[in-house]
């Protein structure tokens, strides 16, 4: 099932794509690599490579998730397994049902799994879900702490379409940025007018 | 795992029923769910495997039945227009096959008795 890496060091990362440049990546350009990447091409296969053998973290590339794969994510959550998801969140999935999930660039994803697997290695344990920090990388610390920014930026998105409250604006003085919606000066303005 | 169930069937409801039915529900486990039917191999060694092939992915779902369950007598049971995929599954002498053997549903009685025959005599 799927293809494995040549070099066959280290533990186990699932990587579910179709893409074979995705393990590629993955594996990365290290000459002693601390894991070996091996691909399946279908979510039911990344949940029975999961299943067969906890493995060190899965890469996910999103365009192989439907829906009705959620299960796959879930049961690796229970297993505080390391998932990394590469691609765009797809249709019917909402970032909710992807929490714990790390989204990482192509480009990232073989120096986190390389920090992932030396804290592995020198912890002596599986590595922890996100939501346990200790033993992380800086790298990926750094990485996950952008990656919630971005998120929480995109769950507020809607709210700052609307019209600040007043009450809001009183609370808090407004500061200059693009973002705003009015300036201070525009806020005096209207305060004066409907005073 | 009991004796009594071993036979482990993927499938729909309505078809799940039937087999439950013909063999009653304490000689199998029965799951709608490919997940959770997959987390269900993950504990024991099943001898018998029944798959509906109306699942999306159904090669990938079979490989990574065999996957766990490599010593299992996997069975794909499929209508008449899936045949062609599934027979693709089954191989042939010079192919590996992912799965043992495929039944087009719904089954005649003499199917029935190949696929559940074991597993009825034990009974």
């Amino acid at each position: 099932m799927g293809d494995n890496s040549k070099l066959h060091r280290g533990r186990k990362v699932i990587i579910l794509s179709r893409d074979a440049s995705l393990a590629r990546a993955a594996q990365g350009e290290n000459s002693k690599p601390h894991y070996h990447c091996l691909r399946v091409l279908n979510p039911y296969e990344a949940a029975a490579e999961l299943l067969a053998e906890l493995p060190l973290a899965m890469v996910v590339d999103l365009r192989c998730l439907a829906p009705g794969d959620l299960p796959l994510i879930e049961m690796a959550r229970r297993r505080s397994l390391e998932v990394l998801a590469v691609g765009s969140v797809p249709l019917g999935i909402t970032t909710t049902d992807l929490s714990g999930v790390r989204l990482a660039a192509r480009d990232h994803l073989s120096p986190l799994l390389e920090g992932l697997a030396v804290s592995s290695s020198s912890a002596g344990q599986a590595p922890v879900a996100s939501q346990a920090h200790p033993g992380e990388s800086p790298e990926l610390s750094s990485l996950a702490r952008s990656i919630k920014k971005a998120s929480r930026g995109k769950r507020k998105a809607p709210k700052t379409s609307q019209p600040a409250p007043k009450a809001k604006a009183e609370d808090k003085p407004p500061v200059e940025s693009s973002d705003e919606l009015l300036t201070k000066e525009e806020l005096a303005a209207l305060l004066e007018d409907e005073s | 795992m009991t004796a009594a169930a071993e036979m482990l069937v993927l499938a729909e409801p309505a078809v799940t029923n039937e087999f439950s039915d013909r063999l009653g529900s304490d000689a199998l486990r029965a799951f709608d769910d490919p997940y959770e039917a997959l987390e269900a191999m993950e504990s024991g060694d099943w001898a018998r495997i029944v798959i509906a092939a109306s699942y999306v992915g159904l090669s990938g779902l079979c490989r990574a039945v065999r996957r766990l369950q490599p010593n299992a007598r996997v069975v794909v049971l499929c209508g008449p227009a899936a045949e062609l995929e599934v027979r693709g599954l089954a191989g042939g002498p010079a192919t590996q096959s992912t799965i043992d053997d495929y039944f087009i549903y719904p089954l005649t009685n003499d199917e029935w008795r190949q696929l559940t025959g074991a597993v009825v005599g034990r009974r």
